[in-house]
């Protein structure tokens, strides 16, 4: 079987364009499909370790979803700002257990600005690669990503600027000054540049010194399901409940991810269909020279290992090249971060998916050239 | 000593009546033609003979392989170490060396190439040739090549289907050269199926196929 299977391999050398094209089509399909599967690893993990701590989120009445991007994952505009004496009642009340208050300023070449207590420093369990952890208003401690991004060293001073993306309207009478620079943690705080609230509210001066949202532990689960009703019933806010707004948010994702699992499943058959096609042509293609094998004693098995090894090599190949792909490079998909060198159990079933594949598929083109008559197939030569 | 003997066959393509053929034995260092114009059966004792194609009647015997009868499997050593191909059109493993495709030969035999290959590649003219392509060469190169070819596993009897067709005079000649100077050398035997006049001068004995009988003889000699 060795043997025929390494004829099979020569064989398939023979064909190397044509055999490379088909394994980046499979590539392409397996590739999609273990993207996605890391994307929705990755994802479950943040949503956990992104949300750990937070019950409750107290924001400006609007949309929840939108107040859970902005304030936890800083991917949407916040819903507005909430009156921090109102807020400070709130952050008080006996039911809870931490309160987390943020401020958004600007955006530095699209990396936020945001202002926060030491509370948050301790929540996130930020780790200092260099400097240390802002004490007074305009230092910052900037995150691995954000430092790296922007080129950011112990010393550097920016200013923030008005808008979103772009760079119109610079604060440049209130420089921050870089005063360390966090850990690689793979979250959200590795993309931010984080002040005192203070600094964001001077800035700002003439606008009141409200927080953005703030991020509530409740002291029990009760409370966190008591508290919104009453927040809302007050009238100047709105508490978000991240478990609720989670849930929505994963239907969403899961629409997205079964869409695109469909189109790689997709793509991979359609490599599949060429590859049988491919070997289905060349079964017809070389009738005569098959037949002559069968004459020279050629046995089935030795012509199905002939005939499977270009089948798993070109499904091997591709599948070789999407893990790699993951295997060798971290796909950044911000907020989210899929390290390489990471094997899930996906992998190996799409190795032994493809294989098994290749089993059964070559049965095809063999059974095809098994029933062709040698005399016949000769006697056409 | 006797290779291969046919006695009362026949075969029978389906929904036709059966085709049988003379009785033949073929000796060892001869060469046996199958004479008669297109369509006469020749390529179908041919292929009987090298065990693609069931008898309808009759037996056949390849000497120290077996002996098949109607409805008795042809043994793969019939094809593995019986017979050699050679086919009317050469043709290779496109892509594969002259090398490989003397390989691939031996894989499908399930046998080792041996110094006796080499060897008559090398009075044939083509051991330089070893690494080019073999679909590449000229086709009166092909043709002796596929004669190589046919050796591997040093089978008993090689079986040639027009192999002089396609050729012109010299290349035809040098090919029944090979085939003869093989059958005197190894002790084999070729059983040659050929209209060609060309070949008559290396044909030890011919068989005529012109009169195709769709009646059992033996029936009729009844």
């Amino acid at each position: 079987m060795l043997s025929s299977l390494l004829w099979g391999l020569r064989n398939l050398w023979t064909r190397r364009g044509q055999a490379m094209a088909q394994a980046v089509l499979v590539a392409v399909g397996m590739g999609a499909a273990m993207g996605v599967a890391r994307l929705e690893q990755a994802s479950d993990k943040a949503l956990v370790d992104e949300l750990e701590g937070v019950d409750l989120i107290l924001a400006a009445v609007g949309s929840p979803t939108q107040a859970l991007l902005a304030s936890v994952f800083h991917l949407d505009d916040p819903t507005g700002n909430v009156d921090s004496a109102w807020a400070n009642q709130w952050m008080q009340h006996p039911a809870v257990a931490r309160a987390l208050p943020l401020a958004y300023g600007d955006r530095v070449s699209g990396i936020r600005i945001l202002g926060c207590t030491p509370d948050f420093y301790a929540w996130k369990q930020v780790a200092l690669e260099q400097g240390r952890l802002p004490s007074q208003p305009f230092e910052v401690l900037a995150g691995a990503r954000a430092a790296q991004q922007l080129n950011l060293k112990i010393g550097s001073v920016f200013h923030g600027s008005h808008g979103t993306e772009g760079d119109a309207g610079d604060h440049e009478h209130h420089p921050y000054t870089v005063v360390g620079i966090g850990n690689a943690r793979g979250q959200v705080v590795d993309g931010l540049l984080m002040t005192p609230l203070a600094s964001v509210w001077a800035v700002h001066e003439d606008a009141p010194a409200d927080y953005t949202a703030v991020l509530l532990q409740t002291k029990s689960p009760m409370a966190a399901l008591f508290l919104p009703r009453s927040i809302r019933s007050s009238g100047m806010g709105m508490a978000v409940s991240p478990p609720l707004e989670v849930n929505r948010l994963r239907t969403l994702l899961d629409q997205g991810s079964q869409l695109f699992s469909i189109m790689s499943a997709l793509i991979t058959v359609v490599a599949l269909v060429a590859i049988v096609l491919m070997w289905w042509n060349f079964s017809e293609e070389r009738r005569a020279e098959l037949a002559l094998l069968r004459a020279n004693g050629a046995t089935a098995g030795q012509l199905y290992g002939f005939i499977l090894a270009p089948f798993a090599g070109v499904l091997l190949v591709g599948w070789g090249i999407a893990w790699m792909a993951q295997f060798v490079w971290t796909l950044p998909f911000w907020p989210l971060e899929i390290p390489g060198g990471q094997w899930i159990p996906l992998d190996g079933y799409m190795l032994v998916a493809g294989l098994l594949s290749a089993a059964l598929l070559a049965l095809v083109p063999t059974y095809q050239m098994l029933r062709t008559p040698i005399h016949t197939a000769l006697l056409d030569a | 000593m006797i290779l291969l003997q046919s006695t009362n066959c026949s075969h029978r393509y389906p929904g036709q009546s059966p085709i049988y053929w003379p009785d033949y034995a073929l000796e060892s260092g001869t060469v046996l033609g199958f004479r008669g114009p297109s369509g006469c059966g020749k390529s179908t004792a041919l292929h009987t003979a090298g065990g693609l194609l069931p008898l309808h009647t009759g037996s056949l015997q390849l000497t120290n392989i077996a002996a098949v009868q109607p409805g008795v499997r042809v043994p793969n050593a019939w094809r593995q170490k019986g017979v050699g191909w050679i086919p009317q059109r050469p043709f290779f493993w496109p892509g594969f060396t002259v090398r490989r495709n003397l390989e691939l030969a031996a894989w499908a035999k399930q046998t080792q190439l041996d110094s006796r290959v080499w060897e008559l590649l090398e009075r044939l003219g083509l051991a330089e040739y070893r690494d080019r392509r073999a679909d590449r060469l000229s086709l009166g190169q092909q043709q002796r090549l596929s004669t190589v070819r046919a050796t591997v596993g040093n089978p008993q009897v090689l079986l040639a289907d027009e192999p002089t067709a396609s050729l012109d005079d010299s290349q035809s000649l040098e090919v029944m050269t090979v085939l003869r100077n093989w059958c005197e050398t190894s002790g084999g035997g070729v059983l040659l199926a050929s209209h060609d006049a060309r070949t008559l001068p290396f044909q030890t004995i011919g068989i005529d196929f012109t009169k195709i009988l769709t009646v059992n003889p033996q029936q009729n000699a009844q």
